[in-house]
């Protein structure tokens, strides 16, 4: 019996190539956009899915 | 390790019927049922695989219970759950280039909004309209300067359509110099939306500019906060040009956002009333203010969370409806978010986000502009000498935020505002509990969302 259903596999454990620093500024504050860096995508990871 | 790690590298919570687990250092969620639910808490607390599988024996019949370690041990294996720390290159936390930089084009503003952070700027003496030539010295230096292809360039104020002429020279000229270095620039407008006028609409749709549209949600609420000099309400105003604009754009590359306080503890109501207005990529947002009538209070957290609970429903409801939403702060990307460097440098103000005031002088970023002891230098200057130290001094500070060393969220939220820390702790070093709170409610529902 299946007692854990895994729903998403994180990808923080992977470094290989990355800290390239292309993907988006993010700020928190109420007056911007207030994108907190789980709002955000990988720009690697966004460019190969295309 | 000691529980106090156990807890920072795996938070369990329940939610809408769900037992979740999120695991920090790997970024993965899981959904387990009470047994494993149970066997997690043990390990998570310190006990050996062993002396679980004896506990949980007493309430579990044992071949089961070995299943469900069996199942942790996998996963523990692949690195999914009571994932390590991973180890990391030094030179790749602290980035070198810009790659944000927010412009102040105006200082002034035809709104007189309660909560604004400007207001508290040095008032008077600022010079009011960024001129052509520091605009043009701010793309020359932002292009200039070492960094990636990608370049966010944000057109803030105060109110930037009021010296709207500016934008579009900068816009021009900023995408004519990008092309032949191999950059590429996305423009971003936070706007009060008053002054859209048919031209504006026009040259910032053709132009694909993304707007920040400030509008707090029911009239009475955003008039009550956002009213023009003379007194009266913005609310009509705002969403009548909203919507023009956001027509001619197929309603894209937008958000609608909204800032709530105290006086609206009840804002999940004001998200249904953007949603009813027709507006479907939202951002409300927790105040942030010392101002006794419109601060958030500790008091008022569980009145808040229930608000986001509503807005869970609300969300799910859309969805369900055939008619979803976004809603920023339950947008996450667990799959293909960016990498622990990024989320260790948390917003990077004064280091690759930077803030140019009017005047042309530097700041870390918008909610220090004016403040004499973050001055970075002024691009008008010859020789223009940056002075990144502030930059590094608050991103000492970000990473040595003690709280955030022991917290879940560290990866989600990115060591927290160092504007927020300053401001409403006066101490860089220190977090803004009432704000941590708040963002760690926001996360487990966007976690929840993931499971559902
Ligand atoms: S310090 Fe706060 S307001 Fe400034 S860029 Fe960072 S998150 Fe945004
Ligand atoms: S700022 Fe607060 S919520 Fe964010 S990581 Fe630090 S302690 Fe956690």
């Amino acid at each position: 019996m299946q007692h854990i259903r895994t729903i998403r596999k994180g990808n923080l454990q992977e470094l290989d190539h990355r800290g390239c620093r292309e993907c988006q500024a993010s700020c928190q504050s109420a007056c911007k956009t207030s994108c907190t860096v789980g709002n955000q995508v990988c720009r690697q990871q966004e460019e190969t899915k295309s | 390790m000691g529980q106090v790690s156990g807890r920072a590298d795996v938070h369990m919570f329940k939610y809408g019927g769900l037992l979740l687990v999120y695991d920090v250092n790997s970024g993965s969620l899981h959904q387990v049922d009470d047994l494993a639910w149970e066997a997690i808490d043990l390990l998570r607390e310190g006990s050996g695989r062993e002396r679980a599988r004896g506990l949980l024996s007493r309430s579990y019949p044992p071949d089961e219970v070995e299943e469900a370690l069996c199942q942790v041990d996998e996963l523990r294996e692949e690195r999914l759950l009571f994932s390590p720390a991973v180890p990391l290159q030094n030179e790749k936390l602290s980035p070198g280039g810009v790659k944000a930089l927010c412009l102040f084009i105006s200082h002034s503003c035809n709104l007189g909004c309660r909560y604004c952070f400007a207001r508290r700027d040095s008032q008077g003496k600022r010079l009011s309209h960024m001129s052509w030539e520091v605009g043009k010295k701010a793309v020359d230096f932002f292009l200039e300067y070492e960094g990636g292809r990608f370049r966010e360039m944000d057109f803030f104020g105060g109110e930037p359509l009021l010296n709207f002429p500016l934008i579009r020279d900068i816009v021009g000229y900023a995408r004519e110099r990008a092309l032949p270095r191999g950059k590429e620039f996305s423009f971003t407008l936070t706007t009060n939306a008053s002054l859209l006028d048919e031209q504006a609409i026009d040259f910032l749709n053709r132009e694909d500019i993304n707007v920040i549209l400030s509008l707090d949600g029911r009239p009475a609420i955003h008039d009550l906060m956002r009213s023009f000099k003379n007194g009266l309400g913005s609310y009509e105003t705002t969403v009548e040009n909203s919507k023009k604009l956001l027509q001619g754009r197929g309603n894209n590359n937008y958000y609608i956002r909204g800032t709530y306080t105290r006086h609206n503890l009840d804002f999940s109501n004001d998200v249904r009333h953007l949603l009813k207005l027709g507006f479907a990529s939202l951002s409300l947002e927790p105040v942030v203010s010392a101002e006794e009538s419109l601060a958030l209070r500790e008091d008022d957290l569980s009145l808040l969370e229930h608000q986001y609970d509503l807005l869970v429903d609300l969300y799910l409801e859309q969805k369900e409806k055939g008619s979803p939403f976004l809603f920023y702060h339950f947008i996450l990307d667990l799959e293909k978010g960016p990498c622990l460097y990024k989320r260790l440098s948390g917003c990077g103000a004064g280091l690759d986000y930077l803030a140019v005031a009017a005047d042309g002088s530097l700041y870390p970023c918008h909610q220090f502009v004016g403040m004499d002891e973050f001055y970075m230098g002024n691009i008008t200057a010859e020789p223009f000498i940056i002075n990144r130290e502030v930059g590094a001094r608050l991103a000492a500070a970000a990473r040595e935020k003690e709280a955030c060393g022991c917290c879940w969220a560290r990866y989600l939220c990115g060591n927290g505002c160092a504007a927020s820390s300053y401001f409403m702790t006066g101490d860089l070093q220190k977090t803004y509990n009432l704000g941590c709170a708040l963002q760690k409610i926001r996360l487990e529902r966007a976690l929840y969302l993931q499971a559902v």
